[in-house]
C-alpha cells in the first residue's frame, strides 16, 4: 500500500506532500513519543494528536512513512518546514485517532 | 560560596493528586528537620497556596522560591520558578486562562484545597487542575522567561517528563537545568541530553512521608531567590550539585 492509498481511504487533507508512492507496511497509534521510538515499525502510518516539532524528528528516526495528525489538529509552520526538509508526508484528519486506526486496520495494516 | 540544601518540587493539598495533609506548618517542620533551607511549592497549574506557604516558610527560616508545575499542551510537566510572587501571578493567570474548565469531582480526582497559615482548609479550587494547557512547551517556556523566570523540565525519568512525552531533547529546545527523580538514572539520561546541562533532584512529595532529605545543593553567594535562579541558570559561577 502507498501513502496515496492511505490518503484516499482517510479522506484526509495533505499538510505536507512528500513521496506519495512511498510504501506503507504497518500502522501505529500513540501520542507518547518515547513509546513511538521504542515500538513503532519502519514503514508505519502513524496516527497521533501530538503536533510538537519532535513528531517529525521521531518519524524520521523510526522511518515512519506518513504522519496522520488527528482530531482536526494542525501543525505550526516550523513543524511543516521540518517535515518538508525531512521529506515526510503529514496528513490532517478530522477523525479521532481511534477512527483513523480503524480505517487503517480495515485496509489490512497491522 | 554557600552550599544550600534545597527541595524545589513540593505539592500541597491543592494538587488533586496530593494528600490533604500537605499543609504549610507541617511541611515546614519537616523541611527544617531535614536541613532544607530553600524550598518551592509547585502545585499543578495553580499558585493559590504559594503566598501562605511563603509566610510560613519565612517565619521558620526557609526561603521560598515562587514556583508552579505547568502542564503543557504536549502534557509535559515543567517546573517554572520566578523572582517574585508578582511574576508568578502573571504567569499563573495566563496559564489559568489556557486550560479547559472541567469542574473537579473530588471523590474521583482528589480534593484541591486552599489553606491558611494555621493549616486550616479555607476553600476548594473549583476546576480540575490536572488538565493540560492549550499552550505549547515553547509558548509556556517563552512566557516564563519573558517574566524573568527559569524553566526546569520535571522528572525526565518518569511519565509526563519531557523525554517520555516528546522522545528526545533536540539542541534547539535544550534547557540549562533538568530534574530527575532517581539519581541512579543519570547515566542513562545524560548522554541523551544536548549541551552540558545541570541536573537537580527533588522529593516531588505528594504526601508527608515522601518529603526526603535534600537531594541536591545550590552553590550560591547568599540566601536569596535571585541567587537561586542564577544557580538554576548556571550563571556567574552559581550552580547546583547533586548529593
Amino acid at each position: 500500500m502507498t501513502v496515496q492509498e492511505v490518503i484516499g481511504t482517510l479522506d484526509a487533507e495533505i499538510a505536507v506532500q512528500a513521496d506519495l508512492t512511498k510504501s506503507v507496511t504497518h500502522g501505529y497509534t500513540c501520542d507518547l513519543l518515547s513509546e513511538v521510538i521504542a515500538k513503532a515499525l519502519p514503514g508505519s502510518a502513524w496516527a497521533t494528536i501530538q503536533t510538537h516539532l519532535n513528531v517529525v524528528a521521531v518519524a524520521s528516526m523510526v522511518g515512519i512513512s506518513v504522519i496522520i495528525v488527528c482530531e482536526g489538529r494542525t501543525c505550526e509552520p516550523d513543524v511543516i518546514e521540518r517535515a518538508v526538509k525531512e521529506q515526510i508526508s503529514i496528513l490532517y484528519s478530522r477523525d479521532s485517532a481511534f477512527l483513523v486506526s480503524g480505517k487503517l486496520y480495515a485496509l489490512g495494516l497491522r | 560560596m554557600l552550599e544550600v540544601p534545597a527541595d524545589l518540587h513540593l505539592h500541597s493539598c491543592l494538587s488533586p493528586c496530593a494528600d490533604i495533609t500537605m499543609l504549610p506548618r507541617e511541611m515546614t517542620r519537616r523541611l527544617a528537620s531535614r536541613g532544607i533551607q530553600v524550598a518551592s511549592l509547585t502545585d499543578h497549574n495553580t499558585a493559590c497556596n504559594v503566598g501562605v506557604f511563603q509566610r510560613v516558610f519565612q517565619q521558620n527560616g526557609v526561603l521560598l522560591v515562587p514556583g508552579i508545575e505547568a502542564t503543557t499542551a504536549e502534557e509535559v510537566h515543567l517546573l517554572c520558578y520566578f523572582e517574585t510572587l508578582h511574576a508568578l501571578w502573571a504567569f499563573s493567570r495566563t496559564l489559568f486562562a489556557s486550560y479547559p474548565r472541567i469542574a473537579n469531582d473530588p471523590e474521583r480526582f482528589g480534593y484541591q484545597l486552599i489553606c491558611n497559615e494555621r493549616d486550616e482548609y479555607v476553600g476548594q479550587f473549583p476546576f480540575l487542575l490536572s488538565m493540560a494547557s492549550s499552550l505549547s512547551l515553547d509558548e509556556l517556556r517563552g512566557l516564563a522567561e519573558r517574566l524573568g523566570g527559569v524553566v526546569v523540565p520535571s522528572h525526565l525519568d518518569r511519565h509526563y517528563g519531557l523525554l517520555y512525552q516528546l522522545g528526545m531533547v533536540t539542541p534547539e529546545m535544550q534547557f540549562i537545568t533538568y530534574e530527575i527523580t532517581h539519581r541512579i538514572n543519570i547515566e542513562k539520561i545524560l548522554p541523551n541530553l544536548p549541551g552540558h546541562p545541570q541536573i537537580i533532584s527533588n522529593s516531588d512529595a505528594h504526601n508527608l512521608d515522601s518529603m526526603s532529605p535534600p537531594r541536591f545543593v545550590l552553590e550560591i553567594e547568599e540566601l536569596s531567590v535571585h541567587e537561586v535562579l542564577t544557580a538554576l541558570r548556571h550563571e556567574r559561577g552559581r550552580k547546583v550539585r547533586l548529593l
